[in-house]
């Protein structure tokens, strides 16, 4: 299985994180993601993801003037985003406990 | 646009390019299309100033990354209202010209062929267009593309008109000097009605530069072959000066 197929739903509830902590745009979402170590997706994936937050109204966006350049979009969540975040922590939790007992019980590839 | 601006990279321009075309041609809501090719420009802009290149943010395959995009894009179903409009303008540039010279008159084959020939154009149009933005072909290929794609109009309605003389089929409507006059009214009314729709002269400006000066030269007591020289040679001058004038509107413009 390559990284990108386990990776996928993942990476939506760790977007929802990321805007969770404050309003950002595009670019800055991506640096931050890569910052936590997600370094082999490319940075383009993010926006598919967003477009459909966006659809699903998990997210609300605003456009703002920037300095250099094009209007700049910022993300921030919405009560249905804030929920569907709590409903992946709580997945999330539930099933890295149980991979993790999995791999500890079953030790190492020999 | 605002004044000091980073310029992207040829590659990032050709791909932000190719996107639009990409999504344009796949029927998305102009809106949308506009909001992720200016949110991934300013992306591609904070990715070149960090010395990050286009294939960092799109991965390998720009193909695939279009395709990704235009799956979550929704599309705009406005698109299939320019059929209809499409057609409707064919047939009112033909039906004037009919007007002008022998009078309205069409077998079955030209009823069924001039709106078929439009569809399939314009749908091998949106087909083609969408191909172009997601390959990359070399820039000789990409010019004989274009000039195939820009003939292929001509020879469609060639075709039809040799069909017609070929294949006898029965007329259908042919209309008298009343109905020429109405026929003409409506072709008219169908100009001026696409132009306000699209917000352009565009159907104003080229039938009345195609045909006023048929028409007025038709009303001269020329001799035949003097009418059809002065009909070329006034098209030719007039399509020139219009060209010299879109063409220097345009450069004033950038």
């Amino acid at each position: 299985m390559s990284n990108t197929q386990m990776l996928k739903g993942i990476l939506d509830g760790c977007l929802l994180a990321i805007i969770n902590e404050g309003e950002v745009y595009g670019y800055e979402l991506a640096e931050k993601l890569e910052s936590y170590g997600f370094q082999q997706t490319s940075e383009g994936t993010i926006y598919p993801l967003l477009i459909r937050m966006q659809k699903e109204e998990m997210v609300t966006t605003t456009l703002k003037k920037s300095t250099a350049g094009p209007r700049r979009k910022y993300y921030s969540l919405t009560p249905k985003g804030k929920n569907e975040l709590q409903a992946f922590i709580e997945r999330w939790n539930q099933l890295s406990h149980s991979v993790d007992q999995i791999l500890q019980k079953r030790g190492s590839v020999k | 646009m605002n004044a000091p601006k980073h310029t992207l990279t040829a590659a990032s321009q050709d791909f932000l390019d190719n996107l639009s075309l990409y999504l344009f041609s796949s029927g998305k809501k102009d809106k949308e299309v506009k909001e992720i090719v200016e949110e991934l420009e300013d992306h591609l802009i904070e990715a070149e100033k960090r010395g990050k290149s286009v294939s960092h943010i799109i991965g390998h395959s720009p193909k695939a990354y279009m395709e990704q995009l235009s799956n979550e894009m929704s599309f705009d179903f406005k698109w299939l209202s320019y059929l209809p409009i499409i057609v409707l303008g064919v047939f009112a540039y033909v039906l004037l010209g009919d007007t002008i010279r022998e009078g309205v008159q069409f077998t079955l084959l030209q009823v069924v062929g001039y709106p078929a020939v439009c569809i399939i154009l314009v749908l091998f149009y949106l087909k083609m267009f969408k191909f172009l933005a997601s390959t990359k072909i070399s820039k000789t290929k990409s010019i004989t593309t274009t000039f195939i794609l820009g003939t292929l109009p001509i020879l469609f309605f060639l075709g039809l008109m040799y069909a017609n003389d070929a294949y006898k089929t029965p007329v259908v409507i042919k209309l008298g000097t009343t109905g020429n006059i109405i026929a003409a009214l409506v072709a008219i009314a169908i100009f001026i009605g696409i132009s306000l729709w699209s917000k352009t002269w565009f159907t104003i400006v080229i039938p009345t530069i195609l045909f006023l000066p048929e028409f007025l030269i038709s009303l001269t007591s020329f001799e035949k072959e003097t009418k059809a020289i002065l009909t070329i040679s006034v098209l030719f001058v007039t399509l020139i000066i219009y060209n010299v004038y879109t063409f220097k509107k345009a450069k004033k413009e950038t």
